[in-house]
């Protein structure tokens, strides 16, 4: 699942055109959009209001090995040598009331500009800019990428921020902040699209297929929450260290378990078939 | 603080995090020279990133990041019971490098580490006046320099190796352990023999080294490296470990020992350590799990005290004894 995070609604409007989303109403009271595997929150402005809305999200799915998240708004930038409209990635959030500084892992190619981006829990002005330990200013990456951590791998995490003033925020319209959203949408959809397909488990040794009838056996054999556990992790090593599709379990599936000797005679072949060259 | 080119980022040191108290030393100045393309990004400390919740290891791995740092007290530890102390009362190692370039299949660092990316500290003399602090404090020092990490593998980048023989050449009761699998002895060449420092290879029999030890050089640039550093004079050491339960290892360790002793004069060498594949369990545990593209997690082990290893551990241990045996008097051989 791709999990999109604005806190504005002009920043949401393009991003939920570009994916077709649709109002999800069972997200109450947090405004989702959903669609075919990516789910936008839209969660105010404000750092903890991110966190809040992002981790309530996250909670529902709890946050799998190939999840991604992405925190998609505007930023000011102090560097006039930035356009405004650039799409900045940030190699490093740092939170600008306590200083706590964030990671995301960036580990595949890609052609955004990067930057370090400071998260403040109000308006950034340029009388502060002396202040400032970052070139690019928010007010939410810091919260979202806290609340994203319990659940998400930092090459899981990131955040991309549009440059939309220097500064000088008063005055800002809601079609000037789509704008810049939708002026970038190709770089953006293109990250995100490398990401997600960065964060795809493409060497996972067992089927859905082979789950399935590891599954079915547990079942049938009434194994333990231990014994389950190491029937996965044999049949796992099977398949590495032989190469070959697990063996056929039939004997076991019409062998009758009624007591625990029953149950642990058929553990024990289990084992002694999963072990084998 | 931003660096406004477009990056391209999925290769090795793409991106370097230096450290704010970092930033003024002259080594930084010289590592950063080396990479004029890699994108800087300033930290506080470099643990805001190295322990990062959740780090996947095998991916970091994949495209590193190095992180320059000042590293704090303590700069040298006390060697663990789990390693060779060849004999030596006070065994001590000092990292000057967190992690490796080689990216071996049984390594114990992806169970170690909470990240993949390479950590070099800086401020070198705080690490050499720290053992000299200790030296006068033990009547003999044995310190390993290359401990969780391989230093000359990394000579290209930083010249640890170098500094390390320098500073243990102006030493008297020091033995300086210099771990490595890397080919690049040219690197030090220049360096005087020194009685005070003995390179030490690892070596592994060729087909276990092309399937394991990935990025790591092949056995005969090891062996030639070895070579030549006897040629020069240094106290060279072998250690072969970990003895892997490979298909017909008798044979493959076997025919290891006569390829080893086909290039090195055994008499010349300093002394040898050989050792069988063995485990912290939780490093063990944590690594399994995150390996899949390896059958080395997935044969029959024990665990005894903690330790995982073959059940046939002895037995391969025995074998390898009996067989270096023939080259080496008892005395040389350790572990």
């Amino acid at each position: 699942m791709i999990y999109l995070v604005t806190a504005m609604h002009c920043e949401a409007r393009p991003l939920i055109e570009h994916y077709g989303l649709k109002r999800a109403d069972e997200y109450r009271p947090f405004q989702v959009f959903a669609g075919e595997g990516v789910a936008l929150i839209i969660t105010g402005m404000g750092k903890m209001k991110s966190a809040v809305a992002t981790a309530s999200l996250l909670a529902r799915g709890n946050g799998g090995s190939e999840d991604l998240a992405v925190n998609i708004g505007i930023c000011g930038s102090r560097n006039r040598q930035v356009e405004l409209a650039t799409p900045i990635l940030a190699h490093q959030i740092i939170d600008g009331e306590t200083d706590e500084r964030f990671f995301p892992d960036l580990l595949f190619d890609h052609r955004l500009f990067e930057g370090t981006l400071e998260t403040h829990h109000r308006i950034i002005l340029q009388e502060d800019i002396g202040r400032l330990r970052a070139d690019f200013v928010d007010m939410e990456a810091s919260g979202f990428y806290q609340a994203c951590q319990p659940y998400l791998a930092p090459h899981q995490i990131h955040v991309i921020k549009i440059v939309s003033d220097y500064l000088e925020p008063e005055g800002l319209h809601k079609d000037f902040i789509s704008s810049c959203i939708s002026k970038n949408l190709d770089s953006i959809g293109e990250f995100i699209k490398r990401a997600a397909a960065f964060c795809k488990n493409d060497k996972e040794p067992l089927s859905e297929e082979e789950k399935g009838r590891l599954d079915a056996l547990k079942e049938h054999l009434r194994l333990t929450v231990t014994q389950t556990h190491q029937l996965f992790r044999l049949a796992r090593n099977y398949k590495i260290r032989t190469g070959r599709s697990l063996p056929s379990f039939d004997e076991l599936m019409e062998s009758r378990v009624r007591v625990k000797e029953e149950r642990q005679r058929a553990y024990d072949r289990l084992q002694s078939l999963l072990s084998g060259e | 603080m931003t660096d406004f080119n477009p990056s391209y980022q999925g290769s090795k040191f793409s991106h370097i995090y230096v450290e704010e108290r970092a930033a003024a030393y002259p080594l930084t100045g010289e590592i950063l020279r080396r990479f004029p393309n890699a994108r800087l990004v300033y930290i506080k400390h470099y643990k805001d990133l190295f322990n990062r919740p959740r780090q996947d290891f095998q991916r970091q791995k994949a495209a590193p990041k190095l992180i320059l740092a000042e590293k704090g007290e303590p700069f040298v530890y006390k060697g663990p019971d789990i390693c060779e102390n060849f004999g030596y009362e006070h065994f001590y190692y000092a990292s000057t490098l967190l992690n490796c370039l080689y990216h071996c299949d049984y390594c114990y660092l992806q169970g170690l580490y909470p990240s993949a990316n390479l950590v070099a500290f800086v401020n070198t003399s705080d690490f050499f006046e720290a053992v000299k602090k200790l030296l006068s404090e033990v009547d003999f020092l044995y310190l390993c320099a290359s401990y969780d990490t391989d230093l000359l593998a990394f000579e290209g980048v930083v010249p640890y190796t170098k500094m390390w023989i320098d500073f243990a050449r102006e030493q008297e009761n020091l033995l300086l352990e210099v771990r490595t699998k890397s080919a690049n002895y040219r690197l030090i060449r220049s360096e005087k023999a020194a009685g005070q420092v003995v390179l030490s290879w690892t070596l592994s029999p060729e087909g276990i080294a092309r399937r394991y030890e990935r990025l790591a050089p092949p056995l005969k640039a090891r062996l030639e490296a070895a070579r030549e550093a006897l040629e020069d004079g240094w106290k060279v050491r072998l250690s072969l470990e970990p003895m892997l339960q490979v298909k017909d290892w008798r044979k493959v360790y076997g025919e290891f020992i006569d390829q080893i002793f086909q290039v090195l004069p055994a008499d010349r060498l300093f002394d040898v350590n050989l050792g069988v594949f063995r485990m912290n369990k939780e490093y063990f545990k944590r690594i399994e799990k995150s390996r899949t593209d390896t059958d080395l997690f997935c044969f029959p082990m024990s665990c005894r005290d903690g330790v995982v290893s073959y059940e046939r551990e002895q037995e391969m241990k025995e074998f390898l004894y009996q067989r270096l045996r023939e080259h080496c008097p008892e005395e040389k051989i350790y572990g």
